[in-house]
C-alpha cells in the first residue's frame, strides 16, 4: 500500500524525502572510515582487503591485535626467564 | 638449566635424547631452545619438523650452531628458561665450550665395551672444565652417564650394574634408570614427535620421564 495520498502532490514529493530519512540503517562496515587517524594507505589497504576477502574492517582489525597480544605475551615470558638457573625437573 | 648432551661416541641416542629433554622441559611452561652444536643437523632437523607438522603440540625452539657455542648460548639463557644443546659424537669445540657453560651433561652410552672405553676421554674433559669452572667462580657441572638401548631382559641388568661400577670409578656419575631399545622412541621421531607427545607407549613415556629426572636433578629421585 502506497504510504502517501495520490491526490496530494505536495505529499508525493515529500513522501520520497520522508522514506529516504527513514532509511537510517547503517552502511556495512567496509564502507565507513575508520573511527581514529589511520594513515591514508593503511586504511586503503584494509577497506580493499576486507572487500576482497569478504570480512569487515573490524574482524581484521580485532584478528591482527589479538596476534599480536599472543606474541607479546610470549615475548614477556621470555624476557622473565633465564636459563642460568639450575633447576629442570 | 642449560643441558648438554654430548659423547666421544656416535650411535649412542644423543639426538633422541636431547629432543624429549628439550621437549620435557619445555612442557614446564618454560620457553625451551634446542641448539644443534652437531653438523649432521639432525635435531634441528627434527625441530623444524616439528613446528611444520606439529605446531599444536609444545613448542621447542631450535637453532644450529658450531665452534665456541660460549657466548652465543649465554645471550640466549636470557631468552629462554631452558637449553638444550645436542653436540655430535666427537670430542669437539663445540663439546668443551658447552661444557663451561651448561649445568648438566648427559652422556649416553651403550652397555658395550668399545663405549664405555670411550667415557675414559670423557670423565678426563669433565675434571678439567670443572677445573676451569671453579677458576671462574662456577659451580661444577653434574655430568651424568646414561645407558641407552639396553635389553629388556633379567641377565642384562648384571650387565648393566658392571658398566655402571666402571663408569662410576672414572668419577662421573651414571642415571639410575637406564633406556631400553624400544621401537617406540624411534617411531615417535616421526615428523618432530616424541613419546612426550601421545600415550601411544605408556611404558616408554614413564621411562623416558624418569630417565630424564635421574639425569636433571641435582639428587636422583628413589
Amino acid at each position: 500500500m502506497a504510504n502517501f495520498d495520490p491526490n496530494d502532490s505536495d505529499d508525493f514529493v515529500r513522501g520520497a524525502e520522508k522514506r529516504a530519512k527513514s532509511n537510517d540503517s547503517k552502511p556495512s562496515d567496509n564502507q565507513v572510515m575508520l573511527n581514529v587517524r589511520v594513515p591514508k594507505r593503511l586504511r586503503d589497504r584494509l577497506k580493499l582487503t576486507a572487500v576482497q576477502h569478504d570480512r569487515t574492517n573490524a574482524s581484521i582489525v580485532e584478528e591482527a591485535l589479538e596476534e599480536w597480544l599472543k606474541n607479546e605475551k610470549k615475548h614477556n615470558k621470555k624476557s622473565r626467564v633465564n636459563a642460568f638457573n639450575d633447576d629442570g625437573l | 638449566m642449560i643441558v648438554l648432551v654430548g659423547s666421544e661416541k656416535g650411535g649412542v641416542g644423543k639426538s633422541m635424547i636431547a629432543a624429549h629433554a628439550a621437549v620435557r622441559l619445555a612442557m614446564t611452561e618454560k620457553p625451551t631452545i634446542l641448539v644443534d652444536a652437531d653438523p649432521q643437523g639432525t635435531s634441528w632437523a627434527w625441530a623444524q619438523s616439528r613446528k611444520h607438522h606439529q605446531p599444536d603440540v609444545v613448542q621447542v625452539d631450535s637453532q644450529q650452531m658450531t665452534g665456541d657455542i660460549r657466548s652465543d648460548i649465554k645471550a640466549l639463557a636470557h631468552l629462554y628458561g631452558h637449553i638444550v644443546i645436542d653436540c655430535g659424537g666427537a670430542d669437539s669445540v663445540a663439546l668443551r665450550s658447552g661444557m663451561v657453560v651448561a649445568n648438566r651433561l648427559v652422556i649416553p652410552s651403550k652397555v658395550a665395551r668399545r663405549d664405555i672405553e670411550t667415557l675414559k676421554h670423557v670423565a678426563g674433559l669433565v675434571v678439567a672444565a670443572n677445573e676451569k669452572r671453579e677458576s671462574d667462580g662456577q659451580s661444577p657441572i653434574l655430568a651424568r652417564v646414561v645407558f641407552n638401548m639396553t635389553r629388556a631382559l633379567p641377565n642384562f641388568w648384571a650387565r648393566i650394574d658392571s658398566a655402571k661400577e666402571v663408569v662410576e670409578s672414572m668419577g662421573l656419575g651414571v642415571s639410575k634408570y637406564p633406556i631400553v631399545d624400544r621401537v617406540s622412541y624411534d617411531d615417535s621421531q616421526y615428523q618432530g614427535g616424541t613419546v612426550f607427545d601421545s600415550n601411544i607407549d605408556p611404558k616408554a613415556y614413564e621411562e623416558m620421564q624418569r630417565v630424564l629426572k635421574a639425569l636433571l636433578r641435582k639428587t636422583q629421585p628413589e
